[in-house]
């Protein structure tokens, strides 16, 4: 009876201590932080039904994408009200004009915003890949399983023109510091990549803050062919991953509506759109592409992005205070603000070998860590 | 047999209140008081990460902070405000910051659709400040008026200690924290 007793003692005994241990590795956190782990691949599972959702709600502010409602620019979308319903998963779909009104090639009617492509304008040398880039075909981007997405996000990277552009605006960054961007035009009926547009040169405002636009356009061709930018590229000359910011580029395409000056696209045409957009950041540490999984809830953050910028600051120093180094805090940061609309991909820098990135919670230590997706 | 039971629940208690009573905490973080000597944050006048917590709910409604592990280093609460400090030494593994890149790291990024106004409502309302005072390098980075948080990075001439430090406040008394940094980093030197 007594060895019982004592028994129980003892076992109670070690499971306090261990109970202790616990508690006590949470609250001194003593143990190294565990490096980025790979996992093995795994399907994805996202909100790809859209549901309906009135979004031109006049409410959205006028601002960054909104301008200053000059009628060729974005600067009107906010104030017409249009809806989109249906899976954001479609393979095809058959592109129509919702609204039949003259389509101009001038600046102020096709929803683009200048040089009209395809319209007589000398391209410009460069060097040879434009006739490369010529038949080049964008793979879609499914967002139902991020390995596929992978694939296709590597395909595009490993394009020859693409590869011009990006050490075009990477080699600029390397000389002044500055960060460069480019928009990827495409042909949504025929998914061919049809032009570049010109790299935009962005500016450095001061206490660190940096400035880069983004030509977000799209234009009417004939037989009802749109081009329209589906990637967006950006430089970073400095360690860090994409900010809360970077995530919203491209939104001013999704969110555009039709008015008496522009033809905004449908939303039949918004979802493919939508399906091959992705947005990529060029750092010193790697190189990201973000795609968004949950439209939905894309547009409704849109409005919340300033107070949620603050809010990834914070939570970037949160995991930075960790030990975590810099651009992986902001990785999380950015996956837990925002993981539930987008997924976000690394690869070295310079190379084509994107994977999903995934925020884990380490069972023994109770951190988050960054888990790699090798889609083995 | 009663009195081991007694004496196993004293011990368990005594563990429970350890935890209670942590006044430092996360990976490799050293006392503020190892590496530099600062009037305002001595190591007798610290509060509990137990206790930060309590204050800086009081302070922001809905902090990133979720719980007590997240409250990592060192705690001060100093005229209605919570100071925090996390002193990490330099190694080959962490290594010494370029403040310039970090800078650009943390401030507001704009991206913006040509032709349009970019909208600077972040950068006009947002602070950074490199520069050398005493024996260090310090980054000062908050925004002016929509934010609890305001942040300080030093690391000394020597190139041995990270600190990072961060004062949370009401947004109301803004103000009297960008001054707080001020004087903790005027009373701040490294040892030699």
């Amino acid at each position: 009876m007594k060895r019982k007793v004592l028994l129980q003692i003892l076992s109670l005994g070690v499971f306090s201590f261990g109970l202790f241990m616990i508690i006590d590795s949470k609250a001194q956190d003593v143990e190294a932080p565990p490096e980025d782990i790979e996992v093995e691949s795994i399907m994805y599972d996202v909100n790809a039904n859209c549901v309906e959702k009135n979004i031109g709600d006049p409410e959205f502010p006028t601002d960054e994408y909104g301008g200053n409602g000059s009628s060729n620019y974005l600067g009107s979308f906010l104030q017409n009200t249009f809806s989109f319903s249906g899976m954001n998963t479609l393979d095809e779909v058959v592109v129509t004009r919702v609204v039949a009104k003259p389509k101009s090639t001038t600046s102020c009617g096709n929803g683009g915003f200048g040089l009209d492509i395809g319209s007589g304008i000398a391209i410009p040398n460069l060097n040879g890949w434009w006739e490369s880039m010529i038949k080049v075909t964008l793979k879609k981007l499914a967002k139902i399983d991020p390995c596929a997405d992978r694939a296709a996000l590597n395909d595009r990277k490993t394009k020859q023109s693409t590869v011009a552009k990006n050490n075009e605006i990477k080699n600029l960054t390397l000389q002044t510091g500055k960060e460069h961007g480019y928009n990827t035009y495409m042909n949504l009926n025929t998914k061919e990549v049809t032009n570049y547009t010109s790299v935009d040169v962005g500016h450095e405002l001061g206490d660190g803050v940096h400035e880069v636009a983004s030509q977000e356009r799209w234009q009417w061709k004939a037989n009802d062919q749109v081009e329209v930018t589906v990637d967006y590229t950006h430089t970073h000359g400095f360690e860090s991953a994409p900010s809360s910011i970077d995530v919203f580029s491209g939104i001013g395409i999704y969110m555009a509506t039709s008015n008496a000056n522009m033809d905004a696209l449908s939303p039949a045409q918004k979802q493919v759109y939508l399906s091959y957009h992705s947005i990529n950041v060029m750092t010193a540490n790697h190189d990201y592409a973000i795609t968004i999984t949950d439209p939905v809830k894309w547009v409704n953050r849109y409005p919340n992005r300033q107070a949620d910028f603050e809010k990834y600051r914070n939570l970037t120093e949160r995991y930075s205070n960790q030990s975590y180094d810099w651009h992986t805090a902001q990785e999380l940061a950015l996956i837990e603000l925002y993981g539930d609309m987008m997924q976000l991909y690394r690869s070295d820098v310079g190379a084509a070998n994107f994977k999903p990135l995934n925020a884990k919670i380490d069972p023994s230590t109770f951190r988050k860590f960054i888990a790699i997706n090798n889609c083995n | 047999m009663k009195k081991f039971i007694l004496l196993l629940i004293i011990y368990t208690g005594i563990l429970s209140n350890n935890y209670a009573q942590t006044y430092l905490q996360g990976i490799e973080v050293l006392p503020l008081s190892d590496a530099a000597h600062c009037d305002l944050l001595t190591p007798s006048n610290r509060i509990t990460a137990d206790d930060a917590f309590l204050k800086l709910k009081q302070l922001i409604p809905d902090p990133v902070e979720e719980n007590i592990s997240d409250m990592v280093g060192e705690f001060w609460w100093i005229d209605g405000m919570l100071v925090n400090t996390v002193t990490r030494r330099i190694t080959a593994q962490r290594l010494k910051i370029n403040l310039y890149d970090r800078q650009k790291a943390k401030a507001p990024e704009i991206i913006y659709v040509t032709g349009t106004t970019p909208d600077r409502t972040l950068a006009n309302d947002y602070f950074s400040e490199i520069k050398s005072m005493n024996n260090f390098e310090v980054l000062v980075d908050y925004f002016k008026t929509r934010s609890n948080y305001k942040r300080f990075l030093v690391q000394d001439n020597k190139g041995k200690f990270i600190v990072m430090g961060t004062i949370y406040v009401k947004k109301q008394d803004a103000q009297k924290a960008h001054e707080l940094i001020d004087l903790i980093l005027n009373s701040l030197y490294f040892k030699q």
